[in-house]
């Protein structure tokens, strides 16, 4: 008698929340159309506005503009023929250097960095800092991470023979910016991998040190434990290729085609020197941290 | 009380409450069919929405990023025109609420290319509506509606910008307030650009900015070095007939079309008829080994003397005084062999050669602004011998520009065009592949050996021929003035452009010797040019390839003689 008599209610009930629920749901649908349309209207007002600055810009850099700068501040003129290249043998021709018998024989020197676990320590960096003040000089604070660090991340950068002290190549179009990029990268890698290694973080001049350590070791003559098995470039480039933990910039940069490379050492020599006069603690870093990175 | 309370409220219930039910049984019944009409309508409104909603319904409002015109951009895509909103500031003088006479002064302070009393005429006008300033600058907008007034009314409306001012303004043309199309490009594509299907891509003209820049400067510091009345530049590519660019000196500002000199708005390159001189030589030449009368390069004419023809003097600018072969007679530039290889030609071969040419027709090109090439209309011995060299019949640069397309492409001479083309146009064959191959070593030695030393650009292998006419004027020939024309090809092994510049009158400077010809004043910009445009359309300098011109070099004698 009870369940008939709310027999009906329970209907109501029912059919009163199934169009509830429709409702809601036409309401749901509604609500996101609406949200949409508005980022619709967005997207057209930006894209309104790309194009109103795209004008604005192009005025302001319009042909007549950049003639008047050129020939008031840049005096730029017209590539003369001498200045293109036609091809890969050409390009190799400006070589002024002959590779001595040394060059051709001598070890090829690897620099290897390591940069510290992958992942930061939690609260690694108060202990070291308390003790970094002690001897703020103390340039070597690149080996303890070896040591501390359970999974060592090798960066390596490839040195040719001793004496490269000349620059091998140079070409004035836009295909060289990929060689001297070639150059930078290493050292460029391995500075910034380093950042969130604890230890090296406490230190004031941490910053620029794995770049210098990268470059200097380069010129070392005593060539690294793992470089004493490389009999040459390519495969000096492997080890870097076999290890999956360096950043892979650097791996696929050291698999450039073979007449890049040469630009690399010579890059990497050159700048050595001056780095070594400005901070001669350079050199006991280095190799101290390059004992560690094996 | 209460007991009869009671019983009075038992009496009914016993007869009424089948009735009751009955009665509640009815209500509940109409609620539930208030609710199942309710769900019904919610479901057929979700329903109907579901079938019938039109979820593009947003984007057929009208695409607000469709401009009101389209634009035009160049063959790499710049922007050359492009519509902007611009700001718009109108009065309602009727509902002038301030002191009319304090407002115009500070209008004619903020607005002064009106007098204070022109705008006190406005406002005192009582019309119910009147422009201040169109295309008015956001800080002019600002600094009006700071004064206040309510009867200013500020609105936007769609305006053709310019975004590389003079750059290429002849080929653009300018449109007027309504935005429609005044002269130029923007007149012929008037319908394509506000047409509102289309006008959402844009219209790629076959200009390369690049070019026609460098093309203007290096004129512009002709002009100004020579100090000449006017220049024009052309770059066509001889393979499709695209013109890269289609410089025309002095030039204007489409922005401020009002502002400019009237002077300006004349398009040389295609209206100005000129008598182009020597450039015509390879023409004739082309047209006389394709005719039989040239049949071979060591052939010799006489340029001992001067011909005399009635009142003329056919003379050579640079006498050799010696009997010329064909080499050095293009080398030389010289008149004399090349009126008498016209006069052998006859008159019926020499209008021939200039008509498959186009030079008895107006240009073929899309612009209005075209000149008629004049036309001898008699064609007597003197007629004929003088046109071989380009005098006495006067076309646009561009009717040469299109001709010396058609000489060294392999002999297919096809229409200019400054629509950018996926395929060349349709051509017509005027001389055989072998006569312009001979045609393109004659050019190349011209540049190499002769005339046409200064247009040289290194590595570029640039042929061509230098031309200077004396410049005609009312009632004869101007003896100071020249018209001096230099037009190239590069590169001479593949031909791609054919590069033409032309000034005006120009006046000899302290370093051409006072030389106002050719060699001195357009030679040397197309060289600049060339060596500017060289890599950015593709040609890239090389001192190793050149045209083969080995068999020529022997034939070519001293000139110093």
């Amino acid at each position: 008698m009870i369940a008939r008599g709310f027999k009906s209610v329970l209907w109501v009930g029912a059919v009163g929340s199934a169009a509830l629920g429709c409702y809601m749901v036409s309401l749901r649908v509604a609500t996101e159309r609406a949200d949409l349309a508005r980022v619709e209207l967005r997207i057209v007002e930006a894209k309104r506005d790309i194009r109103s600055l795209q004008t604005e810009l192009g005025t302001r850099g319009r042909l007549a503009q950049l003639e008047d700068w050129n020939s008031n501040v840049l005096a730029l003129s017209a590539p003369g023929s001498s200045q293109f290249v036609k091809d890969g043998y050409a390009l190799a021709r400006l070589q002024t250097r002959q590779a001595t018998v040394e060059d051709r024989t001598g070890d090829v020197r690897m620099a290897a960095l390591d940069t510290g676990p992958a992942v930061p320590e939690a609260k690694p960096q108060p202990p070291v800092s308390a003790a970094a003040p002690g001897k703020p000089v103390k340039p070597a604070p690149a080996p303890a991470a070896p040591e501390a660090s359970p999974l060592p991340r090798v960066v390596q950068a490839v040195a040719a023979p001793a004496a490269t002290h000349a620059p091998l190549v140079h070409r004035a179009s836009f295909a060289t910016a990929a060689p001297a990029e070639a150059a930078a990268a290493p050292a460029h890698a391995a500075v910034r991998p380093s950042r969130p290694k604890p230890d090296t973080a406490a230190t004031p001049r941490q910053d620029a040190k794995p770049a210098r350590i990268a470059q200097s070791v380069s010129t070392k003559p005593a060539p690294t434990k793992k470089l004493k098995t490389a009999a040459g470039p390519s495969e000096a480039a492997a080890p870097a290729r076999h290890d999956p933990r360096p950043a892979p910039r650097i791996a696929a940069r050291t698999d450039k085609p073979e007449p890049a490379k040469p630009a690399k050492p010579a890059k990497a020599a050159r700048a050595a020197p001056k780095l070594a006069a400005a901070d001669g603690a350079v050199h006991p870093a280095s190799s101290g941290h390059r004992g560690g990175a094996q | 009380m209460t007991a009869i309370a009671a019983t009075f409220d038992r009496m009914p219930s016993t007869g009424g409450r089948q009735q009751g039910l009955s009665l509640t049984y009815h209500r509940l019944m109409l609620v539930m069919l208030v609710f199942a009409g309710v769900t019904a309508l919610v479901a057929g409104r979700l329903l109907y929405l579901q079938l019938f909603t039109d979820r593009s319904s947003g984007a057929a409002i009208g695409n607000p990023l469709v401009p009101a015109r389209g634009d035009i951009v160049d063959r790499n895509g710049v922007p050359l025109a492009r519509t902007i909103d611009a700001w718009t500031i109108a009065i309602h003088p009727n509902r002038l609420l301030g002191n009319a006479g304090e407002l115009a002064v500070r209008l004619n302070q903020l607005m002064p290319e009106h007098s204070a009393a022109d705008y006190l005429r406005v406002l005192k006008s009582g019309k119910s509506f009147a422009f201040l300033a169109r295309r008015a600058m956001p800080e002019l907008v600002q600094a009006v509606n700071a004064l206040g007034e309510p009867a200013i009314e500020f609105s936007r409306e769609p305006e053709r910008l310019y975004p590389q001012t003079s750059l290429a303004a002849h080929v653009l043309g300018w449109t007027d307030f309504d935005g429609r199309g005044v002269t130029g490009m923007e007149k012929v594509m008037n319908g394509r650009l506000s047409d509102a299907g289309l006008r959402g891509t844009p219209v790629a003209l076959s200009i390369d900015s690049r070019v026609q820049a460098a093309m203007e400067s290096e004129l512009a510091a002709a002009m100004a070095k020579h100090n000449a009345m006017g220049a024009t530049g052309i770059v066509l590519d001889v393979r499709t007939g695209e013109l890269l660019a289609l410089a025309s000196l002095p030039t204007f500002n489409p922005n401020a079309t009002g502002k400019s000199d009237p002077n300006a708005l004349f398009n040389r390159a295609t209206m100005g008829a000129y008598e182009l001189g020597s450039t015509f030589k390879p023409i004739t030449m082309a047209f006389a080994m394709e005719a039989g009368v040239v049949s071979s390069m060591t052939q010799k004419y006489d340029a001992t003397a001067p011909i005399e023809i009635g009142r003329f003097h056919i003379k050579d600018d640079h006498p050799q005084n010696r009997a010329l072969n064909i080499p050095e007679t293009l080398v030389h530039s010289s008149n004399i062999v090349t009126a008498r290889i016209a006069e052998q030609m006859g008159p019926e071969r020499m209008q021939a050669a200039f008509r498959a040419l186009g030079f008895d027709k107006p240009l073929q090109i899309e612009l209005d602004q075209k000149g008629r090439p004049l036309w001898p209309s008699d064609w007597g011995r003197a007629t004929v011998m003088t046109s071989g060299f380009g005098h006495g019949i006067a076309i646009t640069p561009l009717h040469l520009a299109t001709a010396y397309a058609a000489l060294v492409n392999g002999g297919i001479w096809r229409p200019a065009t400054l629509m950018r083309a996926a395929r060349p146009a349709e051509g017509r064959r005027v001389i055989s592949e072998a006569t312009s191959y001979k045609i393109r070593q004659l050019m190349r030695m011209v540049v190499l050996m002769g005339t046409g030393k200064k247009g040289e650009a290194p590595g570029y292998r640039v042929g061509g021929k230098t031309g200077t006419a004396e410049k005609s004027m009312a009632g004869g020939y101007s003896k100071k003035m020249n018209v001096s024309t230099f037009a190239g090809v590069f590169p001479m092994d593949n031909p791609r452009y054919v590069v033409i510049a032309m000034l005006d009158a120009p006046q000899g400077t302290a370093d051409t010797y006072g030389f106002t010809t050719a060699a001195w004043t357009a030679a040397p910009v197309v060289s600049h040019v060339i060596s500017r445009i060289g890599p950015l359309v593709g040609v890239y300098p090389d001192d190793h390839r050149d045209i083969d011109v080995s068999e020529l070099l022997p034939l070519v004698g001293d000139s110093r003689k």
